[in-house]
C-alpha cells in the first residue's frame, strides 16, 4: 500500500519502445500513426546523478515523477529539480523533449 | 640592420619557453593520495610536454596509524610534508611544495594564485566555498574538485580565463550544499586534526571510491592541460564542468553545465 502511495504512476507511463513497433510492412492507421507520433513527442528525459533515462512523461508533475523514480534512480528528498538547466519547484508540469535534473548533491569526503 | 634581422628572425623561431606547471593537490588522504602517484609519474616523465612542475601539497593534517586502511604513507606525521618528502625521491624531475596546513581565510590568497590548477580533494563543503570564491577573485585559474560518499561522487571543473567563467564556479546553483555549507572547516575547529577525524569518525569511506573520483579527476586535468584536447574543451567547457561517477551501476556520466 505504502509502495503504491509513493508511486501514484508507476511504471505505466514510461515508454517501452517493443510495443509501439509495429511489425515489419504494416503501416499503423492515420489514428494510430498520430498516437504514435504523440508519444514520442512527449519524451522527457530524465536524470539523476549518474542513472538517466527518457520516458513518456510530458504533462506529468515533477512530484509525481519523483515519486515513481525514487527508487529506480535512488533519488533522496532533497534533490533540488531543475528543467532545462533551471530550478522548478515540485508542481512544475513537464513539457515535450523537457530535461528534469534532480541534482545530486556534491559527494563530500575525499 | 640585416644581421639584426636575422638575429630577431631567428630568436623569433625559438620555441617559446613553456610557463610553469603550477599545481595546487588540497588536501593528501584518501582521494589525494590516490591521484598523486599517476599525476606526478605522468608529469615526471612528460619533460618535454612539460619543462617546468611545481606541485604543492597542502594539507594540516597528520597521518595516524588508523588511515593506513585508506592511505599509503611511511610514517606517521604531517600528510602534506610526509608526502613530499617521499615524492621529491620518487620524482626528481618536479619541484615540491609542503605546505602543512589547513586552507582558511588567512592563508588562501598566497597559496592559490593566478595560473594555478587546483585539485581539491577535501572532505568538507566549507573549503570548497573559500576556494570557489578565491577562484572567482583570480584571472586565469582550474580548479578540479573531487568529492564522493560511500559508492558514488562527482568531479567538478571550473576553468576561469581572463575573468570569464567557462564552466561554473563549484558554488553553484545546482549545489546550494556548497554555496552555503553548512559542515565545519578543519582550519575551524580547535584541535588541529579533529575537523577530518570527526567526518571519518562519523561516516567510513571506501577505498575504491576515492581511486574512481581520483582517476576521473586526472582525466579532468588531462584535458586541461594537453594542448590538443584543450582546444575540445575551449569549444564547449559545459560538457566538461561536472561528470558523476558511480561505482555500483559502473558508469561515469558528464553532466552538461552552463556559465
Amino acid at each position: 500500500m505504502a509502495q503504491e502511495q509513493k508511486k501514484p504512476g508507476g511504471f505505466s507511463k514510461l515508454k517501452n519502445s517493443d510495443e509501439t513497433k509495429l511489425p515489419q510492412g504494416q503501416s499503423a492507421p492515420p489514428s494510430a500513426q498520430a498516437a504514435l507520433a504523440k508519444l514520442e513527442a512527449a519524451e522527457v528525459k530524465v536524470i539523476h546523478g549518474a542513472n538517466d533515462g527518457t520516458f513518456n512523461l510530458a504533462g506529468s508533475k515533477v512530484q509525481t515523477v519523483r515519486a515513481s523514480l525514487v527508487d529506480a534512480f535512488n533519488i533522496p528528498g532533497d534533490a533540488l529539480s531543475f528543467v532545462n538547466g533551471e530550478q522548478v519547484d515540485a508542481n512544475y508540469t513537464l513539457q515535450q523533449n523537457d530535461t528534469l535534473e534532480f541534482v545530486k548533491q556534491a559527494g563530500v569526503k575525499g | 640592420m640585416a644581421a639584426k634581422k636575422a638575429a630577431a628572425t631567428k630568436s623569433d623561431e625559438q620555441p617559446v619557453a613553456k610557463k610553469p606547471l603550477k599545481i595546487k593537490v588540497i588536501g593528501t588522504g584518501g582521494i589525494g593520495l590516490c591521484l598523486l602517484p599517476t599525476l606526478c609519474r605522468y608529469l615526471n616523465y612528460n619533460g618535454e610536454k612539460y619543462p617546468a612542475v611545481e606541485v604543492s601539497l597542502i594539507d594540516g593534517d597528520h597521518f595516524e596509524e588508523r588511515n593506513r586502511e585508506r592511505q599509503d604513507f611511511v610514517e606517521v606525521g604531517p600528510k602534506a610534508s610526509m608526502t613530499a618528502a617521499e615524492y621529491r625521491g620518487k620524482f626528481p624531475r618536479l619541484m615540491f611544495w609542503d605546505h602543512p596546513v589547513y586552507i582558511a581565510d588567512n592563508n588562501i590568497i598566497q597559496l592559490i594564485r593566478e595560473n594555478d590548477i587546483v585539485l581539491l580533494c577535501v572532505d568538507n563543503h566549507k573549503t570548497r566555498k573559500l576556494v570557489s570564491d578565491r577562484a572567482e577573485e583570480l584571472k586565469h585559474v582550474t580548479v578540479i574538485n573531487g568529492g564522493n560518499d560511500w559508492t558514488d561522487g562527482n568531479v567538478l571543473v571550473h576553468i576561469r580565463r581572463d575573468n570569464k567563467n567557462l564552466t561554473p564556479p563549484l558554488a553553484n546553483k545546482y549545489h546550494p550544499e556548497i554555496v552555503t555549507p553548512t559542515d565545519k572547516n578543519p582550519a575551524e575547529v580547535e584541535q588541529k586534526a579533529a575537523g577530518c577525524a570527526e567526518l571519518v569518525a562519523a561516516t567510513p569511506q571506501l577505498l575504491i571510491t576515492n581511486n574512481y573520483i581520483a582517476a576521473n579527476m586526472l582525466a579532468a586535468f588531462f584535458n586541461v592541460v594537453d594542448e590538443k584536447q584543450y582546444e575540445k574543451v575551449t569549444a564547449a567547457p559545459e560538457n566538461y564542468a561536472e561528470l558523476y561517477c558511480d561505482l555500483t551501476t559502473l558508469k561515469t556520466v558528464p553532466r552538461p553545465r552552463k556559465v
